[in-house]
């Protein structure tokens, strides 16, 4: 049975196999992310930070072609038509997650904000909260895959999105209002507090989309 | 067969042309509406087990059109073949999905009020309360089936990317077993005006039929895929799939002689084996779906033009096969 299921359904089982593979990297992104960001902390970017980053961007790389792939897959052999569009929105938008995650390394490697002992502890929390928001997203699409409710994924989305608002804005008040720095780090800073922020609200957009499709496909 | 008695055939080769422009929408309308499947894929299908369906189980719906029809000259029937393509011409260009079954039957009821046939009552009353009941049954096996299957899923959840591929496998089979009940049941009906001429055997009517069908899927018009799809309910491809399974299972009722025989023979209410407009199962399967899924997003005046259409249609028929006997006979042809 399987081995006609496999017969049968290859092209499916490909498709299937490529989309975990994708979600997947964003997951190992994510943790590396993470360890950029609290090596950058501790040393700044020193060769362990930019070999995390390397390995980032080389995700992000395949990601995108693994994108390709599936739009091409989805198109091409008429899978899914009438949620391909759907379907296509779902990858693309958590490709977004990735490339925020590869330009944020970038943005800390090229520009090197000092950033202040004061806000290291709430830059952590913020950076900690904003994976599990996306963690959520990532269990939430699989669940939508499989075709099992996301909901309780979702709604954690949600919250964990306007968690990383209050703690970002935390931390905006930190840098503005207690810390006397110029005007122009103090920028930089919030530049790269916002670029944090985004991707929760990247998964934010994600799931509220994810959530009417779930609609949509239930019978 | 003279090469004169062969040029009156054309009527039954144009009829089945515009019968099969007409009819791959049913069978596999809502697949390619959904973009399940392509046309080409779906008219090569459509063809051979249309053709599978007249040849092998259309005794029953061929015995019953013969009762009704009694045009004995080829010359009748090529006018009454014309008549009726015309009146399919009209109503397509209205976007309207026309029943040949009910606009041939309409004919051979103009031809029998001309020249005084008789009506056989007990059979138009058989044909015209299947023509009512029909869609009522589809209705309700598609009400039952999505019932079934939404339970069933809920319960055993299957891939949203298996669900699609297991959905394209089941919609072609389906489509395949609505060909073959069409040709079972609609095939005769288009031999109708030609059954009791002298010159040519059922067999090779049916043939001629099938062939001429395969022309018409050729030539589908996909404004009426659009019609039944999306214009009076919007469908899901597995809304589609049980549409077309309550299509076919509705069909099978009224066509399989020997299910026929069984249930008589049981002394049990019977289907009677009469020819039935397919798009009026496939709408009322359309609107068994929209029951459970909610009415409001039924096409309520969309319905209302299709089901006046029914009923206008085999008048229509009617009246023109009469006018155009006039003409013959005024003529002297």
């Amino acid at each position: 049975m399987d081995v006609i299921k496999f017969f049968l359904f290859r092209t499916t089982h490909e498709l299937e196999v490529k989309i975990d593979e994708f979600l997947s990297n964003i997951t190992q992104s994510g943790f590396l992310f993470a360890k950029c960001i609290g090596l950058y902390l501790e040393s700044g970017v020193s060769e362990e930070f930019k070999s995390y980053k390397e390995s980032v961007i080389q995700l992000e790389s395949r990601n995108d072609t693994l994108r390709r792939e599936i739009e091409n897959q989805l198109y091409a052999q008429m899978i899914l038509p009438d949620s391909r569009s759907d379907i296509l929105k779902l990858i693309e938008g958590c490709d977004q997650i990735i490339n925020k995650y590869e330009t944020n390394l970038i943005l800390l490697a090229v520009e090197k904000p000092k950033i202040p002992k004061e806000l290291r502890k709430a830059m952590t929390e913020l950076l900690h909260i904003t994976l599990d928001c996306v963690e959520s997203l990532l269990e939430a699409v699989r669940l939508f895959f499989d075709n099992t409710t996301c909901s309780d994924k979702i709604s954690k989305v949600l919250f964990l999105e306007e968690q990383a608002d209050a703690t970002a804005l935390e931390l905006k008040k930190i840098c503005f209002e207690n810390l006397k720095l110029p005007l122009a780090r103090q920028l930089q800073l919030k530049a790269f507090i916002y670029s944090i922020e985004k991707i929760s609200d990247i998964a934010e957009d994600i799931a509220d989309n994810l959530s009417i499709m779930a609609v949509k496909h239930s019978l | 067969m003279t090469l004169t008695a062969s040029v009156w055939l054309a009527g039954l080769i144009i009829l089945g042309i515009f019968f099969g422009r007409n009819t791959l929408t049913p069978m596999f309308g809502t697949a390619i509406g959904t973009k399940m499947i392509s046309v080409h894929v779906a008219g090569i299908l459509g063809t051979v087990f249309f053709t599978l369906g007249a040849l092998l189980n259309s005794s029953g719906t061929l015995s019953t059109v013969g009762k009704l029809s009694f045009i004995q000259t080829p010359q009748e029937a090529f006018l009454v073949c014309i008549g009726v393509t015309i009146i399919l011409i009209f109503l397509n260009k209205q976007g309207i999905p026309l029943s040949i079954a009910q606009a041939v039957i309409g004919a051979l009821v103009g031809v029998n009020l001309f020249y005084g046939y008789p009506l056989h009552p007990p059979m138009l009353y058989k044909v015209v309360s299947a023509w009512i009941l029909a869609p009522f049954i589809a209705a309700f096996w598609a009400y039952m089936l999505f019932l079934l299957i939404r339970q069933y899923i809920r319960k055993h959840p299957i891939g949203l990317l298996y669900r699609d591929a297991y959905l394209r496998v089941f919609l072609l089979i389906v489509g395949c077993c609505v060909a073959f009940g069409t040709g079972a049941n609609n095939a005769p009906v288009l031999i109708g005006p030609y059954q009791k001429t002298p010159l040519y055997s059922e067999f090779t009517l049916l043939c001629l039929t099938s062939l001429s069908i395969g022309i018409g899927f050729w030539t589908l018009q996909h404004r009426k895929i659009k019609i039944i799809s999306t214009a009076l309910f919007p469908l899901t491809p597995t809304e589609a799939f049980v549409s077309a399974l309550a299509t076919a299972m509705t069909l099978f009722l009224f066509s399989n002689g020997s299910l026929h025989h069984f249930i008589r023979s049981h002394g049990l209410p019977f289907f009677p084996l009469v020819p039935l407009p397919v798009s009026s199962l496939m709408i009322g399967s359309i609107v068994g779906i929209s029951c459970l899924k909610g009415i409001n997003g039924l096409k309520i005046p969309v319905l209302a033009r299709i089901v006046l259409s029914w009923i206008a249609t085999p008048c229509i028929s009617c009246l023109i096969c009469i006018a155009f006997l006039s003409i013959m006979n005024f003529k002297g042809i």
